[in-house]
């Protein structure tokens, strides 16, 4: 799993019909490096199951793990936002989030 | 399926109760060229591969599970050692 | 499995429901030129997993990626896509002890 920020929302009328009624986010993934949050790679979309928000920062999992919620079940869905982040300690450290 | 070379042996007593008994060897991911990864991985062995081996190791987890049950994390599995890879303009 | 040092450690609130009292872990893989270095550095991309060995900061553990890391939950579904699944206690690199 990766720590990530939302940045967006993610609206699409056309789609598989298996999307819909879920709530699509864009996501962009960051890492613990050098005691700090970092921006990590490409940004993502993936569903959410929480009720996340732009500006938050939350985790995800991805792969075919991402089916595993309620609300990704059969779906072809390959990231979901499993949690928002509360807290990350790094080595004693907490990081502020982005 | 990809190509690793072994590079040793990893000792863990604490571990996720399926993988019991198994042996874990430490491997490398191996390119065409003969070049290796720069993370090594760990990998679950039954196959009696030594230090220096070439092998095949599988990602499928199905392997691990028809031996250890529905509940094993293991999936990097040596499935054969190697004996010779011919390509294309000479040996890996 | 890839390896990793404890780094740290992520709380959610809130989480899925399936992920109550799931510890996620704080992981840093290493790669070879630090393991034969024996230099307690990990290099590599971090990343969060569950742990359920109780793998403490500093520990080297061997974590699970993909769908195989959810195993540990079957017949149940948690989105789990990193899991740790070994504390390596000592490797060995052609009969030398890097760890």
């Amino acid at each position: 799993m990766f720590i990530a920020k939302v940045i967006g929302n993610v609206v699409a009328t056309q789609k598989n019909e298996k999307f819909c009624g879920m709530k699509l986010l864009l996501i962009q993934p960051y890492i613990s490096k050098d005691g700090a949050l970092q921006i990590s790679g490409s940004s993502v979309v993936a569903v959410d199951s929480v009720g996340a928000g732009v500006g938050e920062c939350v985790l995800f999992t991805q792969g075919s793990s991402a089916r595993l919620t309620p609300a990704t079940k059969d779906a072809p869905v390959d990231a979901v936002i499993v949690g928002i982040v509360d807290v990350v300690e790094v080595e004693g450290k907490v990081l502020e989030k982005p | 399926m990809f190509l690793a070379r072994i590079g040793g042996t990893v000792v863990a007593a604490v571990k996720h109760p399926t993988l019991e008994g198994c042996r874990f060897l430490l491997a490398q991911r191996l390119e065409a060229g003969g070049s290796a990864a720069a993370e090594p991985i760990v990998v679950v062995d039954w196959q009696g591969a030594a230090s220096g081996s070439t092998v095949m190791v599988s990602t499928d987890g199905d392997i691990a599970r028809m031996r250890l049950g529905n509940t094993t994390p293991a999936r990097m599995v040596v499935v054969g050692i190697v004996d010779e890879v011919r390509t294309r303009g000479g040996g890996a | 499995m890839r390896l990793g040092i404890v780094r740290g450690h992520v709380v959610l609130q809130p989480a899925v429901a399936a992920y109550r009292g799931k510890t996620l872990v704080v992981l840093e893989p290493v790669t070879m030129e630090n393991l034969n270095a024996s230099n307690g550095l990990g290099g590599g991309k971090a990343l969060v997993a569950v742990d359920e060995l109780g793998a403490a900061k500093g520990q080297m553990v061997a974590f699970t990626e993909g769908r195989e890391a959810a195993n540990p939950f079957w017949p149940n579904a948690v989105p789990v896509d990193a899991y740790c699944s070994l504390i390596v206690d000592s490797i060995d690199i052609h009969s030398r002890k890097v760890f």
